[in-house]
């Protein structure tokens, strides 16, 4: 039986408050969703091992603290990181009005970093909604998740797991 | 520096392990994390949370700026530990890096009481901000359906009673005819009776498809256009030969291809129907237009002159009379709604005796 070859990788989770990050990572890692929300202080840090190709990819999680202003953020929290995740909330248009400057922030402290945009809670959508965001921002991000329903949560990261090993 | 470090350690508030160049615990007290087990180990030993750090612990040796990770919440052994980490080279320790290790807790809980404050009124200010805006929307749009359900009713009763006024009339001259004693009055009578009947029954059935088509629960898939176009010439061709031509490229969509097929097939049948050449040619072209594909339906018949452009998407808005085919003016009624509601538009190019070019944009997918 063939073992597969481990690598690790840091990913940091990034966006407005109240997107979904946390509730994404416990998704991801527990398999779990509550209702109720609770504002992240600081960093959390959890962990998950994943096969990609043939490698097992344990994924270390930065789940960063929400705020409005991005660049507010400790820069040490982005020391080393490989991969990040940007997430934001689809019923609210403030947490991606200013998307493409925060992005050019990010891509400019961690420029060989692979990135993943996502529109998250997209449960809380109606099908008009949902295509009218699909119209006007479409291509702009790479996926639509929900966090409470898991929709998009594995392939989510397991297509940043790829586009990291790919680097 | 030094002295405050201690006084801090000797307060128990933070804890203290030294680091060798290479990142190798060396030494540690053991007020918050028990670190006795990794003596030895480096960093990245300890947790695989310090990996990414590594690099930058490292160059502190060669001169890297210090550097904390503040508020980090962390596993380490099955416990969960908040600590600000500090990470820095003290020029009274020159063979060492000092990794400081302070308990955060009590100021995390203030300061996630008070975020968490804040936070929840934003959202909740921009949730309600946002069903304020659902409702306005879904306020107009009531309102737009139920001026279009006034129009509707006007122009459905209007329309209906002409042929129950003739159903009516006819009815008077059967009985005059029997009266009369004139069996061939009233079986031409009973013959016009039953065409007025079955036209009653046909405008009945184009209302029904008109109110469904707007209701329908669309299942989105893929649709080779192509393919759809193909299937809709040949259901026509049985009834009326007629030459297709289509453009090298047509897209797959994901959209519903029952409305898709709905507005193909409509334009295409009326192209075809009121057709007046001996064979009705079909040129069909395809353009992506940003997040839209605007499709052209153009044929060889009569055209229509600019004046009927308006009028002809209005319900039983037809231009033939009304015996001369089998119409109820109906479909482009409905293609007009299908498009609408697919979030695209419809508009017609003609002039009479240039023929027709319908244009309608449809959701990229």
């Amino acid at each position: 039986m063939s073992t597969l070859s481990k690598i690790s990788k840091k990913v940091i989770l990034l966006g407005h408050f109240g997107v979904g990050k946390t509730s994404l990572v416990r998704q991801f890692v527990h398999q779990k969703f509550s209702e109720e929300y609770l504002t992240t202080i600081g960093v959390k840090v959890d962990k998950k091992q994943i096969p990609v190709a043939d490698r097992l990819l344990t994924m270390i999680i930065w789940d960063i603290e929400g705020g409005a202003v991005q660049s507010k953020l400790p820069q040490s929290y982005f020391l080393g990181a490989h991969g990040i995740i940007y997430v934001f909330d689809l019923t609210r248009p403030s947490t991606y009005g200013r998307i493409e400057d925060e992005l050019a922030y990010f891509r400019d402290l961690l420029p060989k970093a692979s990135l993943q945009i996502i529109g998250n809670k997209k449960d809380l959508l109606g099908a008009e909604e949902l295509a009218r965001f699909e119209r006007e921002f479409s291509g702009q991000c790479d996926f639509l998740s929900s966090a409470k329903t898991g929709e998009n949560v594995e392939t989510m990261f397991a297509g940043l797991g790829g586009l990291m090993l790919a680097e | 520096m030094i002295e405050r470090i201690k006084q801090h350690v000797a307060a128990g508030r933070i804890q203290i392990a030294l680091l060798d160049p290479e990142g190798v615990l060396v030494d540690s007290c053991h007020t918050h994390i028990n670190l006795r087990n990794y003596v030895g180990k480096a960093l990245h030993e300890v947790s695989p949370i310090f990996e990414a750090l590594m690099s930058s612990i490292l160059e502190l040796q060669s001169g890297g700026a210090a550097f904390g990770i503040p508020m980090l919440t962390f596993d380490l052994d099955g416990q969960q530990y908040d600590l600000n980490l500090d990470f820095r080279r003290l020029s009274e320790y020159p063979d060492y890096i000092i990794w400081t290790l302070a308990d955060n807790r009590k100021f995390n809980y203030k300061l996630q009481q008070m975020q968490q404050e804040r936070n929840d009124s934003v959202i909740r200010n921009e949730t309600i901000r946002r069903q304020q805006q659902l409702l306005s929307q879904a306020n107009e749009r009531l309102e737009m359906m139920n001026q279009g359900l006034d129009r509707f009713a006007y122009i459905v009763s209007h329309d209906l009673k002409s042929p129950l006024r003739a159903i009516g009339n006819l009815a008077d001259w059967i009985e005059e005819g029997i009266a009369d004693n004139d069996p061939e009055e009233v079986q031409r009578n009973l013959d016009l009776l039953k065409r007025r009947v079955r036209r009653m029954e046909s405008l009945i059935e184009g209302i029904l498809h008109y109110s469904r088509a707007g209701r329908i629960q669309v299942e989105r898939i893929p649709v080779n256009v192509r393919k759809l176009l193909e299937e809709i010439m040949e259901s026509n061709h049985q009834e009326s030969p007629a030459i297709l031509a289509l453009p090298e490229e047509l897209p797959v969509l994901f959209t519903s291809r029952t409305s898709l097929y709905q507005v193909f097939a409509n334009l295409i049948s009326n192209a075809i129907k009121y057709n007046d050449q001996a064979v009705p040619e079909l040129v069909i072209s395809a353009v992506r237009t940003g997040e839209f594909w605007r499709f052209t339906v153009a044929d060889n018949g009569p055209g229509i002159a600019p004046k009927h452009h308006e009028t002809i998407f209005e319900i039983f808005g037809t231009l033939q009379s009304k015996d001369s085919y089998e119409s109820t003016g109906i479909g482009l009624t409905i293609v007009q709604k299908i498009v609408e509601d697919a979030g695209g538009t419809i508009e017609l190019d003609s002039a009479l005796g240039e023929g027709a070019r319908f244009s309608f944009t449809w959701p990229a997918g």
